[in-house]
Order: C-alpha cells, then structure tokens, then sequence
C-alpha cells in the first residue's frame, strides 16, 4: 500500500484503503468521526458509561465488518446505521425503567455525568438549558435530531439510517425542532 | 409561526438554525482518550493481520472455479451414464407387444381353421379368386369388390388350402414358393390380407420393371403374371428374403390393423413405398377398406374373442402344435419360446408334440442373430440325426429351413441329403 495523504481522501477512501491494511486511514477516519459518534450516543441513552459501551462496540463493528465494507454510500451513513443498530441492540438489553430514568435525567445532572466539570461550568445557561431539552426529547425526535445536528445527514439519510420515512422523519425533527426553540426562547424570556 | 407552508418552512429552518447555533456551544464533548486508545489498538491489530487474511482468503478463491468444476463432473458424469444405460430396458416394451400381436393373430387364425372350416371355404376363396381372375384376365381393368362384400377376411382365408391354391392358378411347386418366402421368416405371420397385397406388390413391381411404357392398368397382366411366375420361380434366396422383409413389415402392419381396429386414414404400408400404385391396386385396397368394413361389424364378438385368447394359453399352444405338425418347427419352436416366456409356469401337456427343450428364446425381431437360429453344425446334425431315424421329410423341411437361413453353407461329405433334397417342402 503506497502511503497516502489522508487529509485529502474522503471517507469512503480512507475506509477501502484501511480495508486493505492501511492503519493510518483509520485514525484519520476515526478522527474525524469519533466526536459527532460519541455525542450522538451520550445524547441518546444519556449515560456516558453506556455511550462509551456502545461507542466502542460500534467502532469495533467497523473494524471486523471492513471486509463487507462496499462504497455503495456514504461512510458516515453506514457508521452511524451500526451506532443506530448498537443503540437500538442496547435499549433492548438494558432494562426499560432504567432507560426512562436516564433519560429524565435533570440537565444538571446530565451534564455534570459528562466528566468534565469545567466544560460544564464553561456552558452557558442556554446550553445547560438546551441540553436538558435534548434529554428531554422522545426518543425517536430526539435521535433524529442529533443525527441532523452530529451527522450532518438530510432527511433521506436520516430516513435510511432508522429505518423510517422520510415524512417522518421531517415531522419529528419539526417537533424536536420546535420544542428546542421554545426552551431557548423561555431562556432568553428568563 | 405563520400557517402558509413556505412560512412554515422558513420558520423551521429558522428555529433549526437557533437551535443549532445553541447546540453547537455542547460539541465539545469528546469520548475518553482511554476508549480511543483501545479502539485504535484495535484497529491496528486487525490490519496487521490484514495481510495473511487477503492472502488465505484468495489462495481459497483460487480454488474455488476448479473444485466446483471438478464436482459438477463428479454429479454429472454418473447421472448422464445411469440414464443412457437405462434407455434400451425401456425400448423393450414393443417387441414384446408385437409378439403378442402377432401370437394372437395366428392363433385366431388357427381358431378360424378349426370352427369355420366350412364358411371359409366360400369366403375365402371369393377374394383371392377375384384378384387372381383379375390377374389372368387383360380386358378386367381393375379389381372390383365383390357384390356380397367379398371381404378379404383374414380369419377367412387359409393360403394351405387346396381350393386357394386351385383358384389361384398357381402351380403346387409355385404356391409352395410363395408360402416358402412367407413363412421362411419366423416372425413374419402370414396373414391373408399380407399375401394378397404381397402378390399385388409383386405384380405392381414386376409391372414396374419390365413394362415401363405400358398403361398403368392390369391389361397387361400376363406380362405381370409371368414376372411373377419368374419372381416366385427364380428361387432366389435373396429375393425371397427381400420378399420376406417386405411381406414381414407389411404382415406386421396388417396385424395390428385388423387386431387394433385401427382408424381410417392409415398411411400406405411401407412395402408399398417405391412401387407405382395403379389402378388395380386401388381397387385392391377399396376391397380390403370394404372387408375391412364388414369386420367392423363383428367389433364386439372380435375383440371378447382375441381377449379371450389373450388369456388362454390353451389354445394359443394348439396353434403352436398345429404351426409344428405342419412343418413350421422353426416358428413354432420361438412361438413356443414366446409362449413359455408369456407364461413361464404353465406346464405343457404330456402328449403335446413339443417340449419345453424345443422352445427358441430370444428377440423376436433378430432373425439373423446366433441367440435364435441354431448353429450350423448343431443344426446339421439334428437333421442328420432326424434323417437317420427315418423321418426323411421332417429332416428335408428342416434341411429347407436350414437353407434359407444359411444359403451358403456346403453340407458335409457324410450328410445323409443334399442340397437338392431341401425343397420342395411339402407343407
């Protein structure tokens, strides 16, 4: 494998060259992925041990899946169709009560669990605030929104990704959407 | 919010773009170094092992269109020979359905000999009379049917009887001929309507040849009559053989014709292929279609009688005998042969002039193959054998049959007869 200059590949490029061996084109892949990735996970089950749980065991999935890995589409919505299927593999596993419990978490709380008291004293009160509306989101509204905000990913993708219509998936980000503001905007009223 | 739609979507792109400016301030958040270590480690890992795993896993593929080759011919080659070996074992069915065609067929007619001796006689001869009348006389174009019907029944007619062989004009020597070529094949059944259209062939061939500018009509049927009295004279075995044939595809064909009821619009028999049809042999073939006509009649009666014929051996082992005490050993030891294979535990009476012994296995169609006829030597000296007994003439007929199915095999110093001895058969 001749070396190559990561910075200037795409996704799926990086992906077939670690396919076939390249370490390197992990590391950039994974560098550009493993925050929104992460997020997206902390966000939806709400607990950072769990969020690491999952965020390994889908990293790992593309690790031992890079032979089937085909660039029929973006790599993004591929890995984050294995971090949908990991979360969704989750919330099965784990009890539903104590989901629920973590998913009405108090902001605070929520983001004090990050582990990083100084980022936490470092947010504003409209992003403390907005964090807590995130968690306080259906699930379902909450997923797709992070997957618009993390991701990036237009309503098609997101429609791919679980698994849903695309009609329903603009309804719910509209809801979540809607809801966010309103938290934002009591703020500011505050 | 506005409720126009292109409001709503402004006022969403609107909130998305506040809520994401406002999101964007909780990005920071990145998973533990030690969860990224670990993942990395792990990558790493698996594409240092990526190497022996491309190359194991192509080592294998480079295996793969040869080994599902070699299966496929492993599968294939086996079933391909299991279903041409067993091809001939399902081609067998019809030998042995002609057989049966043809056993029953003479047995009706040893059944007719015994039972309508004295109706026969009249109908028989009314349509070989006719033809052979015909034959003889220039100024009668065409062979008409008879007013009664004149039908050439098959069950009617007894070629051995005197009265035929008087009204037929032929010589003793000559008929004997004739019956000679029909029944010097074995599997051929001599059935009436055969040797009617046999002598019609013959006349329409010698015709044929020896008469290429004369009118198509029978007028010149003294010209036809002596090439056929040279064809039946000529003693030749080969033509006697091709006679044979011809008679034998044709007898075949009459068989299963009057045994199957077989509908109108039966392609011409294959001995009649390459000989020119006239008018003589069109009248011909309308009196067979009217005694054909008249047998129809008796459908029902004829049927329940070859049923039951096909489960009497009784009277298919009289005929048998009957086929034997008239010199036809030959086919009456394969009929016999047929007949103990059709029924295998049936024991043959205690005065019955054949024994289980004489009986000649084997296919009904190879007349030429070593599995029917005797061997030579074997056969020679049962003759001579038989002459030394004293039966000179059944030593003669087998010595005539020996003859024609080995024409050319030079007899022994010390045979008790010669070739000349060998015919006439008296029949």
């Amino acid at each position: 494998m001749l070396p190559l200059m990561p910075s200037k590949l795409n996704d799926q490029d990086l992906m077939l060259h670690y396919r076939d061996g390249d370490a390197l084109a992990f590391e950039e892949l994974y560098g550009r992925h493993k925050g929104p990735v992460y997020r997206y996970l902390l966000r939806q089950c709400g607990n950072p041990a769990n969020a690491e749980e999952i965020f390994q065991e889908v990293w790992i999935k593309v690790i031992r899946g890079r032979d089937k890995y085909r660039p029929l589409a973006k790599f993004s919505t591929w890995l984050y169709q294995i971090a949908h299927n990991c979360f969704i593999d989750f919330v099965r596993r784990q009890d539903r009560n104590a989901l629920n419990a973590a998913s009405n978490t108090e902001p605070d709380e929520l983001l004090t669990e990050t582990g990083n008291p100084e980022r936490v004293a470092a947010l504003s009160q409209t992003g403390q605030k907005l964090a807590g509306a995130i968690a306080a989101l259906p699930q379902e509204q909450r997923e797709a929104f992070l997957l618009r905000v993390e991701g990036g990913f237009g309503l098609e993708e997101i429609a791919s990704i679980t698994d849903t219509g695309r009609e329903t998936v603009k309804s719910r980000l509209r809801y979540a959407t809607r809801k966010l503001r309103e938290t934002l905007e009591d703020n500011c009223h505050e | 919010m506005s409720d126009k739609p292109g409001n709503k979507a402004d006022a969403w792109l609107e909130d998305e773009s506040t809520v994401s400016r406002a999101y964007r301030e909780l990005q920071n958040t990145e998973p533990p170094a030690h969860v990224s270590d670990h993942i990395l480690a792990e990558a790493r890992r698996a594409a240092a092992s990526q190497d022996s795993t491309v190359i194991r896993v192509q080592h294998w593929r480079k295996w793969t269109m040869p080994a599902a080759l070699a299966a496929t011919v492993v599968f294939a080659v086996p079933l391909v020979v299991r279903v041409f070996t067993s091809v001939p074992t399902d081609f067998e069915t019809p030998t042995v359905t002609m057989t049966d065609m043809k056993t029953e067929a003479e047995v009706e007619v040893g059944e007719k000999l015994d039972t309508n001796a004295g109706e026969r006689s009249t109908r028989a001869v009314m349509p070989a009379d006719e033809l052979l009348k015909s034959l003889n006389a220039p100024q009668q174009a065409t062979l008409q049917p008879d007013a009664a019907g004149a039908p050439v029944a098959r069950e009617s007619f007894s070629a051995d009887e005197p009265a035929v062989k008087a009204a037929s004009g032929l010589a003793a020597p000559q008929a004997q001929s004739v019956e000679e070529t029909l029944a010097g094949d074995d599997e051929y059944a001599a059935t009436p309507p055969a040797r009617i259209e046999q002598s019609e062939l013959r006349d329409s061939r010698s015709e044929t040849a020896n008469r290429e500018n004369a009118d198509d009509d029978y007028a010149a049927t003294p010209q036809a009559r002596s090439d056929q009295s040279e064809l039946r004279d000529s003693g030749s075995e080969t033509a006697n053989w091709e006679d044979a044939d011809e008679a034998k595809l044709y007898a075949v064909e009459s068989t299963a014709e009057i045994v199957q009821q077989e509908p109108p619009g039966r392609p011409e028999p294959v001995a009649a292929e390459g000989f020119r049809v006239n008018r003589s042999r069109s009248a011909l073939t309308s009196t067979l279609a009217q005694a054909r006509a008249d047998r129809e009649q008796d459908t029902t009666t004829k049927s329940s009688r070859l049923s039951s014929f096909r489960t009497d051996p009784d009277q298919i082992l009289e005929t048998i005998a009957k086929l034997h005490e008239q010199g036809y050993v030959l086919t009456a030891r394969r009929k016999l042969g047929s007949f103990l294979t059709q029924y295998p535990d049936y024991e043959l009476p205690d005065d019955y002039p054949m024994q289980a012994s004489d009986a000649i296995f084997g296919s009904s169609s190879a007349i030429d193959t070593q599995e029917i006829v005797p061997e030579a030597e074997t056969w020679l000296r049962d003759i001579a054998q038989m002459a030394q007994r004293g039966e000179i003439d059944q030593a003669r007929i087998q010595l005539a049959e020996f003859f024609q199915i080995y024409p050319d095999y030079p007899l022994p110093v010390e045979f008790p007869l010669t070739r000349d001895d060998a015919a006439p058969i008296e029949r």
